[in-house]
């Protein structure tokens, strides 16, 4: 491990842009020599974000705009996400060198320190095996990792409060019983942890330092780093960059809310199927076929417990309109599986 | 082909080793892709976009953009050229198809070498690119892994 400094840079609240730009011109400067640097900071507005790879109208942006919440795109992954001044954001960005190889090792690996300040400041946290920072069986730090020039950057927050209602309401949900869904999926799977920032930017700053071999340094921009922050203040308010790539439909409605737990939605012919799927099981379905010929209910509830396939085999032996559906719940496999 | 730990170096293709790339020359062309290496540090791939045909990259710019693990990062090209082709068909219809086949159908782009350019890193062949790529294996004490399914 070096015995060279950590950079620590808490910028406290900025504005909804900032909160985003400022760790981005960071990277930029530590690819170009910038030392290792840990930085904390609290949007003070509430805005939406989204993955560098995801589709815009993700988002219901017809809402967003009239609600007042702008949309930017990060150079990390993951889905469209609500943020808030409930949640305290923490992002380690060090030399591509100094990470683990692999990349989910690396990402595991830079959340572990921020493990051990949860359980500093009296919570209870650890990593599931699918990388998701938990107390028990529910989440409570969004991740995204991504690899800026020559820096890796693994972000993550303390949701110290957490609305699970604006959460929902700003994806493009198919039908309003989705998103209420959604929102219900997300107060199952989904829990604010209320702890001081302060002590936990205390906490995490030493567990960074302790497990890098690093020493602690309160820093602040260099001057190319300040120069970046001006530049990429533009790229990200520009609508080409917020709009992204072309990428086409995947032919389904589906929404993360923890690794292994999706709200799917698919629709043909005038058939549909909503699946919550949880540890690869079906936790809740709802069905629409007209050929089901009343026994929805009954067919729903036997479908709870199975995984997508054996729920499609099952629908099969359900005539002409079980086809159907099962047919629907194999394109939902295959979007879970990818 | 040469395996080490796990990972295949087809003899047939140069390597940029520091970037985990192989490139074959086809006439004035070169197919770049991900080595067995590369694909086993990224992990499942979710997602990739790429540089669009006509395109120009420099030496060290990025050719495509993947996403694995929550994490997105570039390839780089080891050279400046123009964008040829782009392989979106494969990963269109398979998102793992460099994960399963990283040496052949799991190539990332064709493009048009700038003649004039310095190679951004020196590539390697056959003897001195495998035995650069064993170092570089045990350096980052890793075996390499495909998907089977």
């Amino acid at each position: 491990m070096s015995n060279g400094a950590l950079r620590v840079i808490d910028f406290g609240p900025v504005s909804p842009l900032q909160s985003q730009t400022l760790w981005h011109a960071i990277a930029h400067g530590v690819s170009a020599g910038s030392p290792p640097t840990l930085a904390f900071m609290q949007p003070d507005a509430p805005y939406v974000s989204i993955g560098f790879h995801r589709r815009l109208d993700e988002i219901d942006g017809t809402y967003c705009r009239a609600a007042g919440l702008p949309i930017y795109r990060r150079m990390v992954g993951g889905g469209p996400v609500y943020l808030d001044d409930g949640q305290i954001f923490f992002q380690i960005i060090l030399p591509l060198a100094m990470a683990p190889p692999v990349r989910s090792q690396a990402v595991r690996t830079l959340l572990a320190p921020a493990v051990d300040a949860f359980q500093a400041v009296g919570i209870d946290a650890s990593i599931e095996p699918a990388g998701d920072v938990v107390v028990g069986d529910k989440k409570i730090c969004g991740h995204g990792a991504g690899q800026i020039e020559n820096a890796v950057v693994v972000v993550g927050n303390l949701i110290t409060r957490f609305d699970h209602t604006a959460a929902a309401r700003i994806v493009a949900a198919p039908d309003e019983e989705s998103r209420a869904e959604f929102e219900a999926l997300m107060r199952r799977y989904v829990t604010p942890t209320p702890a001081a920032a302060t002590a936990f930017a205390a906490a995490a700053t030493m567990a960074y330092a302790t497990r890098l071999g690093l020493q602690p340094v309160d820093g602040q921009l260099s001057a190319l780093e300040t120069e970046k922050l001006a530049e990429i203040d533009e790229d990200f308010v520009d609508d080409d960059w917020v709009r992204g790539s072309e990428r086409a439909p995947t032919g389904v409605w589906q929404v993360k809310v923890k690794a292994g737990v999706f709200l799917i939605t698919a629709r043909a012919g005038g058939s549909s199927v909503r699946v919550s799927i949880g540890a690869g099981r079906i936790l809740r379905v709802s069905l629409s076929d007209r050929g089901l010929n009343g026994a929805t209910k009954g067919t729903e509830k036997s479908l709870i417990g199975m995984s997508v396939s054996e729920a499609s085999a099952t629908l099969t032996r359900f005539g002409f309109g079980g086809d159907r559906l099962a047919g629907l719940l194999q394109t939902i496999e295959q979007a879970v599986r990818a | 082909m040469t395996v080490y730990r796990g990972c295949s170096l087809p003899d047939d293709r140069a390597y940029d080793i520091e970037g985990d790339l192989w490139v074959r020359l086809e006439g004035d062309l070169a197919r770049l892709g991900m080595t067995d290496v590369a694909q086993t540090r990224m992990g499942k791939m979710v997602s990739i976009l790429f540089k669009r045909p006509g395109r120009t990259v420099r030496a060290g710019g990025s050719v495509a953009t993947v996403e694995s693990a929550k994490w997105v990062g570039p390839i780089h090209s080891p050279f400046s050229g123009e964008i040829v082709e782009p392989n979106e068909a494969a990963f269109s219809a398979d998102i793992l198809v460099a994960n399963r086949d990283p040496y052949e159908a799991g190539w990332i782009t064709l493009m048009r070498p700038d003649a004039t350019s310095e190679p951004f890193r020196s590539l390697l062949e056959a003897d001195a690119a495998f035995s650069a790529y064993k170092a570089r294996i045990d350096l980052l004490d890793m075996s390499c892994i495909r998907c089977a399914d």
